[in-house]
């Protein structure tokens, strides 16, 4: 705990992809990442908001990430997963189309978000530069990963009241 | 260790909270003519108590005042003063000012100005205390400590104060005596003299006899053999030994807890009477209270004494073979006086013959557990009966596991369950605070108080309520002059009921005052924005505006409502907790606000149904009857509406696909009519594909982890895991446009 939080400003983030984009969320914010399983749709809700599954007894909302950031919807595939995060003490799961790895990278070597294409200021926290396994270790190549900012995907900021 | 404090100082709150609620129906019920002893010595106690936690954690404040207030209440229990109407609203006023002196401790705030209410009550006493002076005794309450508040007292004071102490239900007990009680240990006798430093170390006797007392304990005896001549006596030194007899039940310990602050170098003996041989024996207890013998301490004393907590009651048979020896009847008494019982007052507990409820405090989030466990319970109880063969389905083990099951399902419910009666405590003291501030009298009617509703509900209708009545007392019962012109009686009335509806709680706030005024409100909402000029809107829509965000037509800003946030949050409150506000509004006469509430917040029986591969539970309070449609049954009346034909009524009928917009669903042939009763919109049909089955669900809330959506009251996890959603079924029928709560929604969007 003191070593990742104070010493070394040290963070570990859970990267995975989205089409062909890198994005990487804080690790202490998943709980869980579960396989793709059809949730049950909601009426009165936005396209983006895919339904809601059973997550060990309690109701979680099933969020598709890609239309969430305003890209076009992940087509599903085998590898196809849900990350299942907190989110300010409510639960919520993100379709993404895969799951990377676990990178650990320093607190100064994120560079704040220019504007990037997203139609919503603020869900990118801030851009930085990891080194992407591939399956041929000798093709490792740095690329660039977007960290998200789960606070500002909060369902209930964003989405207008049905109610 | 700030923590460990924090806690006790928590608990203290809590029971602050419990002491003035209690203090406030007494006083309540002693407002309305019930001047019975118990009723005072429950305020007595309540305030009582608050003093005793508040000077433990050093709330001064808290503490002086409740100090003060509890005097005048002993001089009222005590009977020295009598509980006329006019006290008893002074007293109403410091119960306000202690609750106002608690909030402020616990907030760590400014305490309120309570001087003229101090001085209320100083006069309170001195009146009667000046009155008192006439008559042969002077009343001390607290013998040793109001000593200077009273000069030297006479030794007759502390003579008289055996009165407080409760001895006269002698006869009573002989009563007791007579008939046969259940065996329990020998009484316990208590010798106690507080060192001559006491009182300067802060060592108050009094509160710790008190505090026996409430053990069930009596004083027997006062020596006052060290009393010096009133030439040398010292009022701050301590002179006594009280000899205290309490009941066998009590525990030794917690008779030693009592002693714990009070100075080392004090005489303190405890012992159990070993036989009946007590001094009681010899000088029978009715002449007690005859003179000063009785101030003899008892000779029984120590070595017949046995200090061992587990020693099996001795004088049972004796006592029982001789009933006309009145000695052990003070221990014979409290045999239904189990501990929880400890805090009524002892001529209660004494006789037995008051039925008290026995309680005990659970954290709220332990019963949460509890019940969750429980939901999941019977989530796999019907995932088991899902796998198994129809056969194994029909042995006798599983009805009966689910039924067990269901029975803690509904004990663990009725534990959530509280009277409303708690929300609604806090009326009384609001209307009070409001009267004086707007000059308005107002009487309070309320009904069907003990309803019970789950305690989650009754946490969350406060703010709603408080709202309701301000705006009732503020916008809606007029002047004095106004009313009296009107031929109304000056006071204004408010009715305050609560009924159980199927599974909903009705909550109805209604006053007699002048109505909306429809047309300022109109104005009012088209000054701010809130709707056209020449929006078509029906009367109800326009009640229905008092409720949109940023609405208020008081012309200035009061102190009590009119910020213009008061309706809105009524609304947003009884809609997030899955309940309907309606506003019904008579120019001249009145206007109601009901709040349609559920019951529970976490089960429902349902009727689950299917929509293509989709399934949603129906809440079964709704549903009234299911149809089989014969085919022109059902009919369109526009490219968008149909009907279906009952018994020659014609009732709308709803695809729920298409209320959802479920666009791929196909409706199928033989599709089921279900109906459905709605406050919102009457009886209408439902059309769904088919009905699987019915069951009780444990409703998932959608606000914990996203948001309320209009039509759904949630969720539930089925037998296989999968999720079914909930329908709100006067949510998803109400008229679209046609209802002003959802033509206001469209307004305020």
């Amino acid at each position: 705990m003191s070593t990742e939080d104070s010493e070394l400003d040290e963070r570990k983030i859970v990267t995975f992809t989205l089409g062909n984009r890198l994005f990487g969320i804080d690790m202490r914010s998943l709980i869980e990442i579960r396989e793709w399983e059809e949730p049950t749709p909601l009426p009165s809700v936005p396209p983006y908001v895919k339904g809601v599954t059973n997550l060990r007894g309690s109701v979680v909302p099933v969020v598709g990430l890609s239309e969430r950031l305003g890209w076009a919807p992940s087509e599903l595939h085998s590898r196809s997963c849900i990350l299942v995060v907190t989110i300010g003490g409510r639960h919520a799961g993100f379709l993404v189309d895969e799951v990377q790895d676990i990178v650990v990278i320093q607190g100064s070597e994120i560079q704040p978000a220019p504007d990037v294409e997203i139609n919503e200021q603020g869900a990118i926290a801030g851009l930085v530069k990891i080194e992407r396994r591939t399956h041929d270790a000798a093709a490792n190549a740095e690329a660039m990963c977007l960290l998200l900012d789960l606070d500002a995907l909060s369902l209930t900021r964003q989405v207008p009241d049905f109610a | 260790m700030s923590d460990e404090l924090d806690e006790i100082q928590g608990i203290f709150f809590e029971e602050c909270a419990e002491g003035l609620a209690v203090a406030e129906q007494g006083l309540s019920a002693m407002a309305e003519g019930d001047v019975s002893s118990e009723t005072i010595a429950g305020v007595f106690r309540a305030v009582h108590s608050i003093k005793g936690g508040s000077g433990a954690f050093g709330h001064a404040a808290l503490l002086a005042f409740s100090h003060r207030f509890e005097n005048v209440l002993d001089e009222v229990r005590a009977g020295r003063i009598p509980a006329s109407g006019e006290v008893t609203q002074t007293m109403l006023g410091a119960f306000d000012i202690l609750s106002d002196h608690v909030t402020a401790a616990q907030g760590g705030t400014e305490p309120p100005a309570d001087a003229v209410m101090l001085e209320q009550l100083d006069a309170i006493l001195e009146s009667k205390g000046a009155a008192s002076q006439a008559s042969p005794v002077v009343a001390a309450p607290e013998p040793v400590a109001e000593l200077d508040d009273f000069g030297f007292t006479p030794v007759a004071a502390v003579i008289d104060d055996f009165d407080p102490f409760g001895f006269e239900p002698v006869a009573v007990e002989l009563d007791d005596f007579a008939s046969p009680e259940p065996a329990e240990p020998a009484g316990w006798t208590v010798r106690f003299g507080p060192s001559r430093g006491a009182l300067a170390n802060g060592g108050e006797p009094m509160l710790v006899i008190r505090e026996l007392e409430e053990m069930g304990a009596a004083v027997t005896a006062v020596d006052t053999g060290a009393l010096p001549g009133l030439r040398d006596l010292d009022p701050e030194d301590s002179y006594f030994v009280w000899t205290l007899t309490l009941p066998g039940s009590v525990a030794e310990q917690d008779i030693r807890d009592c002693f714990d602050f009070v100075a080392p170098d004090s005489l303190i003996e405890i012992a159990r009477a070993a036989a009946v041989v007590m001094v009681v024996v010899e000088e029978p207890a009715a002449e007690d209270f005859d003179g000063f013998g009785v101030f003899e301490p008892l000779p029984v004393s120590l070595p017949d004494l046995d200090l061992a907590p587990a020693e099996p009651m001795l004088t049972l048979v004796p006592a029982a073979a001789a009933p006309a020896v009145p000695a052990p009847v003070v221990q014979a008494a409290p045999a239904k006086a189990a501990p929880a019982q400890a805090e009524k007052p002892k001529a209660e507990a004494r006789q037995g013959s008051v039925e008290v409820a026995q309680s005990i405090r659970v954290d709220l989030s332990k019963l949460d557990q509890l019940l969750n466990l429980v939901g999941e319970l019977v989530i796999r109880g019907s995932i088991l009966s899902d796998r198994l063969s129809p056969a194994d389905q029909e042995r006798v083990e599983l009805p009966e596991l689910s039924r067990l099951t269901r029975q803690i399902q509904d004990n663990v419910m009725s534990l959530r369950a509280q009277p409303i009666k708690q929300a609604f405590s806090r009326v009384p003291r609001m209307l009070r605070d409001l009267s004086a501030e707007t000059g308005k009298k107002v009487v309070l009617e309320t009904i069907g108080e003990m309803t019970e509703v789950d305690k989650g509900v009754i946490e969350k209708i406060g703010d709603p309520l408080t709202h309701m009545i301000r705006n009732a007392v503020d916008h809606g019962i007029e002047s004095a002059e106004e009313r009296l012109a009107a031929g109304k009686p000056a006071e204004g009335t408010i009715h305050l009921s609560a009924e159980q509806k199927g599974a909903r709680i009705i909550v109805r706030v209604r006053d007699d005052g002048r109505g909306i005024n429809r047309e300022r409100v109109r104005a009012k909402a088209i000054e701010r924005g809130i709707i056209s000029a020449d929006a078509p809107i029906s009367d109800e829509e326009i009640d229905g505006l008092i409720c949109a965000p940023g609405f208020s037509t008081a012309e200035t800003i009061s102190n009590i409502s009119g910020r213009g946030v008061g309706m809105d949050v009524v609304r947003s409150n009884v809609e997030a907790l899955g309940g309907r506000l309606e506003i019904n509004s008579v120019p001249g006469e009145g206007t109601t606000f009901t709040m349609a509430l559920p019951l529970t917040l976490a089960i429902l029986d349902g009727m689950i149904v299917r929509l293509g591969d989709q399934r949603f539970v129906l809440p079964l309070a709704n549903v009234i009857e299911t149809v089989q449609p014969e085919p022109g049954q059902v009919q369109a009346t526009s490219p968008s509406s149909e009907v279906i034909e009952l018994r020659g009524q014609y009732l709308p009928v709803r695809r729920v696909g298409e209320l959802f917009g479920m666009r791929s669903h196909r409706v199928p042939e033989d599709s089921l009519v279900i109906i459905v009763e709605s406050e919102t919109a009457g009886n209408v049909g439902l059309m769904v594909d088919t009905i699987d089955n019915r069951r009780e669900v444990v409703i998932k809330s959608l606000e914990d982890n996203l948001h309320p959506i209009r039509g759904l009251g949630g969720a539930t996890i089925l037998g296989d895991g999968s999720i079914a959603l909930i329908l709100d079924i006067d949510a998803l029928v109400a008229p679209t446009g046609g209802s002003s709560k959802y033509a206001l929604k469209g307004m305020a969007a």
